[in-house]
């Protein structure tokens, strides 16, 4: 039993691909792959996977991992293009590698947060860093149990402007955060929430958020 | 994706419907095609993923490398919404395409609640609802599927129907769209030289006139449309295109699995089964192709269940052959194998067993009628002791769910029927009482009525259905005569029943109807969150028809019906005989153990059915 790690991107339209859904797919891309993985017991076995940190639907990554146990020494190489070869559309396996690593040392990720409005827009993009480096920013947040008034800033390790591009036809802000994740993580929509909150006046027609990677408590990349 | 659709799609339940790109979808290059077809399905994708048929009409006409087939299913009402918003097409999924600019646009016809979808998906691709107001640049519409053996209700939408299997006659249909698109000539020459093809009925080259009693009168046809439409069948199922490949959707759809079809047609003869009489007849598979194909589509899917399915699997010939073959490939592989539609009276332990080995679901059967007379008049040639037999080799083995599916407003019935239902339940119970392996586990006996339609190329398309109060009487009759605890009583308010009573043997009159009731806001009739009989109601009372005409009322003998010139082989005066037979409670034997000569072997590969 060789329990094997695999780093993948999910892109467009695979982001819309729920994180319960992702499972089914992975479990038969594995299968279609030819990767002979431990299963499930039961009437109704299927490919044990195990899917780190649930993306919310709709957001891009460019760095999902999953693990899975293979019961044939690896090539690793050779896995990523197998399983490239049986995935859907905007998913795409970037490596695989053997990892001890457990899921739960994941402490930070990086998103980038593109605000995008329609038409041109010309306000201070300086506002938005402002806003969050002057605590409290108070939201109101839901964890699983719970909804409460919260102070996010408290979840943010660092946020700035990547990039500004102003057009006629469309704008766009890009924001990196780098946010809590794994235990008392901070959704990246709360940042959207918060400017439109306590800056009305940028509140974007659209965004787009993309995970950039994922690191552990001493701020290395987790892998 | 389009930008604009990306947007509006995390807003909507369910995106992953809207956005195609799965595993086996094809994408090809609009330039290097002639030819763009849309497969509509005029129900949410879940459901229409589900549908063998797509598949395989999916696969075999993108084989050709100049045809492009899409997909496009109907939207949630909150899509819908954001569509209409945005001033959006409904476009088909593998290119984004809006629905106007495709050549054929193609709706496969399921069930007759589905029609409002249909005009509804028609205006959200942007095309003319009204075949005879459509323009020349505008797609050509056709329809398929069981509903197509009645099409008048349609008959002011679709431009041509395909009746019958179209495996054989589909691609032939497109090939002659070519030439016609390539030399420019007009759609109207195209539909002329269209409806020589076999199953081929273009509605707007009939003319129907009508008695005073609002019956019909006549059916012409135009000088070149043949007098009787006669549906296309498959000669060799061993040599239908069935696809290696099939979409795997990203998102969770109702049958989510390989399905094998072992044969087409039936050889019962259940009275009240569209089915069992439009689709003859019998031809099988042979297990061997069967293995391959399953073996093939596993491969290319992933896929970890397979299912067989036919209109009464049991009766498969070679299903030992298959059964094994499948599982000795399944089993190493994690696979399992459901078999659905079995029949109580050849159920036996070891086919049992075959398929516990895999898998333990609940049981289902389906007497259809409590009472050997009634089950007599329909022809279901179940015995009582058969089903509690069966039932006890299932309880012995640990089962401990049984499903009892049952009609009522079946034609003859009487309250006794009615009652000998929950007598039925009673003595499964019963069963289960004394034979059951762990009694420590319960058990759910659940008892399923349905309303009894009658439809079309049946026995019965002469029979008034029952009115709705009628049903309702009988449902709590039968509610009140069910007193065990472990006996679930399921049944379906009569509305539905009768709607689609109403357009299964409707004329083309209804199309002002159905246009009505979709204006008023008709969508997903299918779905009891968005049906509306009030719309249906309402929309009867603005175009002035009598919904009971079409549904309560009893037909004479030689009325002409509004689908008197389209043909499933089988004939009227067989169908009469058996009606006859009905009346007197009489049976009539399989087509294994005798042939009736219903008229269906003059469209089998040398005049005989295989049986
Ligand atoms: S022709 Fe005879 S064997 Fe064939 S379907 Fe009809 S009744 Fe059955």
């Amino acid at each position: 039993m060789y329990k094997t790690r695999i780093l993948f991107s999910k892109d467009s339209p695979a982001s819309f691909i729920s994180h319960l859904d992702l499972m089914r797919t992975f479990q038969r891309a594995v299968i279609r792959a030819g990767l002979n993985v431990r299963h499930t017991e039961g009437f109704n076995p299927h490919a044990c996977i195990y899917i780190a940190q649930p993306l919310s639907l709709g957001y891009k990554s460019e760095c999902e991992m999953l693990d899975v146990i293979l019961l044939d020494m690896p090539d690793y190489d050779d896995i990523v293009t197998c399983l490239n070869s049986a995935l859907p559309e905007g998913l795409k396996a970037l490596s695989a590698y053997q990892s001890a690593r457990p899921f739960k040392e994941i402490a930070f990720a990086d998103y980038e947060i593109k605000l995008i409005y329609d038409g041109a827009f010309d306000k201070d993009e300086a506002e938005i860093i402002k806003l969050f480096s002057t605590p409290p920013v108070v939201i109101s947040k839901k964890s699983k149990r719970s909804e409460a008034e919260t102070d996010i800033t408290r979840f943010i390790n660092e946020i700035h402007i990547a990039g500004k591009k102003a057009g006629a036809d469309e704008s766009v802000i890009s924001l990196i955060a780098r946010l809590s994740a794994g235990e008392g993580s901070l959704n990246p929509k709360y940042i959207i929430y918060a400017i439109e909150k306590y800056l009305p006046g940028y509140k974007p027609d659209f965004f787009e958020i993309r995970r950039l990677s994922v690191l552990d408590k001493d701020l290395k990349e987790f892998r | 994706m389009q930008k604009e659709i990306e947007r509006i799609l995390p807003s909507v339940q369910k995106p992953a419907r809207y956005t195609g790109g799965e595993y086996n979808s094809i994408v090809k290059n609009p330039e290097n095609v002639d030819l763009r077809f849309a497969f509509c399905f005029p129900d949410v994708y879940e459901i229409g993923m589900s549908h063998l048929g797509l598949r395989i009409l999916y696969g075999l006409l993108n084989e050709h490398e100049k045809t492009w087939c899409e997909r496009v299913f109907a939207p949630w009402p909150d899509f819908e919404d954001k569509l209409r918003e945005n001033n959006l097409k409904l476009y088909g999924l593998e290119s984004g395409t809006p629905l106007h600019q495709f050549d054929v646009v193609g709706f496969t016809l399921q069930y007759e609640m589905s029609y409002s979808a249909v005009l509804n998906m028609l205006d959200l691709g942007g095309i003319t609802v009204r075949a005879a107001e459509r323009g020349e640049r505008e797609p050509l519409v056709i329809a398929g599927g069981p509903c197509a053996y009645n099409p008048e209700p349609l008959a002011d939408f679709i431009d041509l129907f395909c009746v019958g299997e179209a495996e054989e006659v589909l691609p032939r249909l497109l090939d002659i769209y070519r030439e016609y698109k390539k030399s420019g000539r007009g759609k109207r020459d195209f539909l002329k030289a269209a409806c020589a093809l076999p199953g081929i009925y273009v509605p707007s080259m009939y003319s129907v006139s009508y008695n005073p009693d609002g019956t019909v009168k006549e059916i012409t046809p135009e000088k070149g449309a043949p007098e009787t439409v006669t549906k296309a069948v498959i000669a060799d199922m061993d040599k239908v295109y069935f696809p290696g490949k099939t979409i795997v959707p990203s998102t969770e759809i109702v049958h989510d699995r390989v399905v094998l079809e072992l044969f087409r047609g039936c050889i019962r003869g259940c009275r009240f089964c569209q089915a069992g009489f439009a689709y003859r007849p019998v031809r099988s598979k042979r297990a061997e192709t069967l293995i391959r194909q399953g073996i093939d589509q596993c491969r290319g899917s992933g896929y970890q269940e397979v299912s067989l399915a036919s209109l009464s699997t049991s009766d498969y010939k070679e299903l030992t052959g298959l059964t094994d073959g499948m599982l000795e490939w399944c089993e190493p592989r994690n696979i399992s194998l459901n078999l659905p539609s079995l029949r109580a009276d050849n159920f036996s332990v070891e086919l049992l067993e075959r398929v516990q080995k895999v898998r333990k679901s609940g049981l289902t059967f389906a007497p259809e009628a409590g009472s050997v007379r009634l089950r007599n008049v329909i022809n279901k040639n179940i015995d009582e002791e058969d089903v509690l037999n069966a039932c006890r080799i299932a309880f012995e083995h640990g089962w401990s769910n049984v499903k009892l599916y049952f009609m009522i407003g079946l034609p003859t019935e009487t309250d006794e029927d009615i009652l000998a239902i929950a007598k039925l339940a009673s003595n499964v119970l019963r069963v289960w009482r004394n034979h059951a392996a762990n009694k420590a586990r319960g058990v759910t006996i659940t008892v399923s009525a349905a309303c009894f339609v009658p439809k079309p190329a049946t026995p019965f398309q002469w029979v008034a259905q029952d009115t709705r109060d009628e049903f309702q009487r009988k449902a709590r009759l039968l509610k009140d005569a069910i007193r065990e605890k472990a006996i679930k009583f399921r049944w379906h308010d009569p509305d539905t029943s009768f709607l689609e009573a109403v357009f299964a043997r409707g004329d083309r009159r209804l199309g002002k109807v159905i246009e009505t009731a979709w204006k008023n806001g008709a969508r997903l009739d299918g779905w009891n969150e968005f049906f509306s009989i009030g719309i249906w109601e309402k929309a009867f009372e603005e175009c002035g028809g009598s919904t009971e005409f079409y549904a309560n009322r009893t037909r004479d003998r030689d009325e002409i019906m509004p689908w008197e010139h389209i043909s499933t082989g089988v004939t009227r005066d067989f169908l009469l005989r058996e009606m006859d037979l009905a009346y007197k409670a009489d049976t009539s034997p399989d087509c294994r153990e005798k042939c009736l000569g219903c008229g269906a072997s003059k469209l089998a590969a040398g005049g005989k059915c295989d049986v």
